[in-house]
């Protein structure tokens, strides 16, 4: 393994943000773990052809959410062809998000299947301004769109959530 | 409204996994050694091809200086008994 040094010390400061990012998309810690491994491996792969245009901790965002949401495809993709009656139940089996604190779990629970069924650019500006705590600035830029654009994606997600968390309430 | 918002405290920050960091040298040091594998492949094609060039165009250049080359076709004087 060439560079392991530099490789390294960049695992040792961005895992947990893939590990935590990737959980919060997965909802589950196995296929979590997974996103991790394979994150670093693509890090690895393209960390010489990486220019500065961004900073890392961008780039890095970048790469995490656009496998996490290419795993949630593929997850997707098979269960709707093999089992569609499991698809339907399949966030409430497979949740298993150690992160929630005990006295929020069943609302944040609840929150996060609805967030899953969100289009991918709402879902994922949720996630980054709610969960993560970031800058309108930093979402802007990792999702490479203006703030203003920034704000009234934000605004369609709460919309859109508020609106399932109803349908899913009465139904 | 209240019970439908997500922050930032409603969540730990999770550690890895200590297994994670050695499961992904594993899976580098596998993708290192396809892809040592791969080239080494491409360059015994490329060698085989050059061979096998080399051989058409020897065994060309060996017919073309030998008498075979210009001896008569009986074939091509077909024309003569139209």
């Amino acid at each position: 393994m060439k560079n392991e040094f530099q490789f390294k010390s960049i695992y040792n400061e961005y895992a947990k943000l893939v590990y935590n990012l990737s959980l919060h998309y997965l909802k589950n810690q196995e296929d979590a773990q997974e996103a991790t491994q394979d994150v670093f491996v693509k890090i690895y792969k393209k960390i010489e052809g990486f220019n500065n245009k961004s900073s890392l901790k961008t780039w890095i965002y970048r790469i995490t959410i656009n496998h996490c949401l290419d795993v949630i495809k593929s997850k997707n993709r098979k269960l709707r062809t093999l089992f569609s009656r499991e698809y339907e139940d399949n966030d409430k089996i497979d949740f298993d998000h150690p992160g929630i604190k005990i006295e929020s779990k069943e609302a944040v629970e609840r929150i996060m299947g609805a967030i899953g069924e969100l289009p991918e650019n709402q879902k994922t500006a949720l996630i980054l301004k709610s969960i993560e705590g970031l800058s309108q600035k930093e979402i802007a830029e990792i999702l490479s769109i203006k703030e203003k654009a920034l704000e009234s994606l934000l605004s369609r997600a709460r919309a859109n959530l508020k609106k399932t968390i109803k349908w899913k309430t009465r139904h | 409204m209240e019970n439908e918002t997500l922050n930032k405290e409603q969540f730990n920050c999770v550690e890895v996994p200590d297994f994670l960091y050695d499961s992904i040298k594993e899976k580098i040091e596998l993708h290192e050694r396809k892809i040592k594998l791969q080239s080494r492949l491409i360059v015994a094609a490329a060698v085989i091809t050059l061979f096998v060039n080399v051989g058409i165009i020897s065994q060309y250049d060996s017919f073309q200086n030998s008498d075979e080359a210009d001896a008569l076709n009986p074939y091509s004087l077909n024309t003569l008994y139209d």
